[in-house]
């Protein structure tokens, strides 16, 4: 029964707890026999922390023990990426130079998630302080592939990647600023949110890029990534990004039928820059959608490179000036590779910035007005290639050779720039028996369609979580 | 807009404290190249009406919409 318990999603979880069927003790006993063991082997974490764990399940039991209602993520396994402060837990971002002292409160992401019932079971690996799409850590080691433990993770939140795909926990969460939170979705074949920018709070949580990050879920089921965005979406006061709305009804939208959605094929993004097996499985998707009653037609997204150009300019000037004092002072405290992309920020021309950013607003207006005026929603691969092996510093993508890292993130990172929701989904897996990804992207706050979408196509049987073997 | 070697040299000593080694630098200066290749195109579409907070007002006005 405890590995049964494990196999659960977090809204079955959360409705056994609360009808009394089983135990939130027993729901972490069971993921975290997984998480010491699955979890160890995989590099999924940097504290698991069991005792705060079996405590806050406790609480949870006694909760209903009351006769109240601990919340609708109740007793459900949560585990964070190791950027968001949990009291009592230190925040190392994936490094040595933060690692001591603890977090002295949660921060308002975590405090939502322990709100909602939901028990948190430690800091989960990451590329060092999210700048990297591989899962590669000297530090903590390398977030292993739940599929082959000898390929990458994807990342930056690796360890949220394979520790969802594992059943170790029932929802992660991560950060996403060119892709991390949709790349470990795709390469370990879970469903992955990145939610519209300023939608999550991010207050208390290590930046990587201010602009361009978000914090989201990682699960193994699009409605588990909605249970989880209906707790910890709205407005956070001391977060300079959160946006003044009222967070959508996710899980009403779940119910929105695929029949009469237009959904825009973005043909022409992804499949160039793909390997033929992953645009063939997005075009799998694309006619399954079609059979199902949506109308489907390709898009064209403006000005893509353009976009791309002021994107990478934002991050690196970004990611320069977030970590600019201990580049100076703790240099060789840092994985080499993480800080040759910082360092190159701290030359680029402060006008070269701010024509990024003015770029910015004049394109995602465009994008906003030429492709969401005719398409509900977008579909595109969210990877172009299945998870590497770890040693891969290139692949070769139809005859052309490109370096491994702007090649994970060179179908996300567009969406961070221009601001919008995008949910990554299992697209089926590859000849070798590694997970394909597609994502769904919307137009900034329709956060609720885009699960919605991927939402119906699970229940249709057109995407489909697998399990890896633990 | 390259920078020669020597000045990249004087620069990072003043950035970092350290003038490093010509590997890194060089990876420096091919990112900065990489980089600036793409501003001439983003400078000819630019609207003079844009400003730089302009996308996070972009958000805030759906926001409202919602």
């Amino acid at each position: 029964m405890s590995g049964d318990l494990a196999n659960l999603t977090a809204a079955r979880i959360a409705a056994g707890v609360r009808e009394r069927k089983f135990t939130a003790v027993r729901v972490a006993e069971a993921h975290l026999e997984r998480a010491e063991r699955v979890g160890k082997a995989l590099n999924s974490w940097i504290a698991l922390d069991a005792e705060g764990a079996m405590r806050a399940a406790r609480e949870v039991d006694a909760a209903v023990e009351r006769g109240g209602d601990p919340g609708p993520l109740a007793g459900a396994p949560i585990g964070l990426k190791d950027l968001i402060d949990a009291e009592g837990l230190p925040t190392t971002a994936g490094g040595v130079i933060d690692k001591e002292g603890a977090a002295d409160s949660d921060a308002p992401l975590t405090r939502r998630i322990r709100r909602a019932g939901g028990v948190i079971f430690g800091k989960l690996n990451l590329h060092e302080f999210a700048f990297g799409p591989t899962g590669r850590n000297p530090h903590y080691g390398d977030q292993k592939n739940p599929w082959d433990a000898e390929r990458m993770s994807g990342g930056s939140s690796g360890g949220s990647g394979n520790s969802a795909a594992t059943g170790q926990v029932s929802i992660a969460i991560g950060s996403d600023t060119g892709g991390s939170i949709r790349i470990p979705a795709s390469l370990c074949g879970v469903v992955g949110h990145k939610p519209t920018h300023g939608l999550v709070p991010k207050s208390k949580c290590a930046p990587l890029s201010w602009s361009l990050d978000s914090f989201g879920p990682l699960a193994r089921s699009a409605e588990d990534c909605a249970l989880m965005m209906s707790a910890v979406a709205g407005r956070d006061p001391d977060d300079a990004s959160s946006v003044p709305c009222g967070p959508p009804d996710f899980m009403g939208a779940l119910n929105a039928p695929i029949e009469g959605l237009r959904v825009g094929h973005a043909r022409s993004f992804y499949e160039g820059r793909s390997e033929p097996s992953v645009a063939e499985a997005v075009e799998r998707l694309a006619r399954a959608l079609g059979e199902a009653g949506a109308r489907v037609f390709d898009v064209e997204i403006p000005d893509v490179e353009s976009a791309l150009h002021a994107a990478s300019v934002v991050m690196v000037s970004e990611a320069a000036a977030a970590h600019e004092k201990n580049v100076r002072e703790r240099a060789g405290d840092f994985d080499p590779g993480v800080i040759e992309r910082i360092r190159p920020g701290f030359f680029i021309p402060a006008a070269s910035y701010i024509q990024a950013l003015r770029f910015r607003e004049q394109w995602a207006r465009r994008v906003h007005r030429e492709v969401f005026g005719r398409a509900d929603l977008l579909l595109s691969a969210a990877t172009p290639i299945p998870a590497a092996p770890r040693s891969a510093s290139s692949a070769v993508v139809r005859g052309r050779e490109v370096e491994i890292r702007a090649l994970l993130i060179s179908l996300t990172r567009l969406w961070n720039f221009f601001g919008g929701p995008a949910t990554a989904l299992p697209a089926g897996m590859s000849a070798e028996g590694l997970p394909l990804g597609a994502q769904i992207m919307g137009a900034p706050f329709e956060d609720h369609r885009t699960l919605a979408l991927a939402h119906q196509m699970e229940k249709a049987g057109i995407a489909k979580v697998e399990r890896p073997p633990t | 807009m390259a920078i020669s070697d020597d000045a990249l040299k004087i620069r990072c000593a003043d950035a970092f404290g350290d003038a490093l080694d010509p590997e890194r630098r060089a990876a420096i200066a091919a990112a900065l190249e990489a980089l600036d290749r793409g501003r001439p195109a983003l400078l000819e579409r630019l609207s003079p009406q844009t400003e730089p907070a302009g996308h996070a007002g972009f958000l805030r006005s759906l926001a409202r919409e919602k």
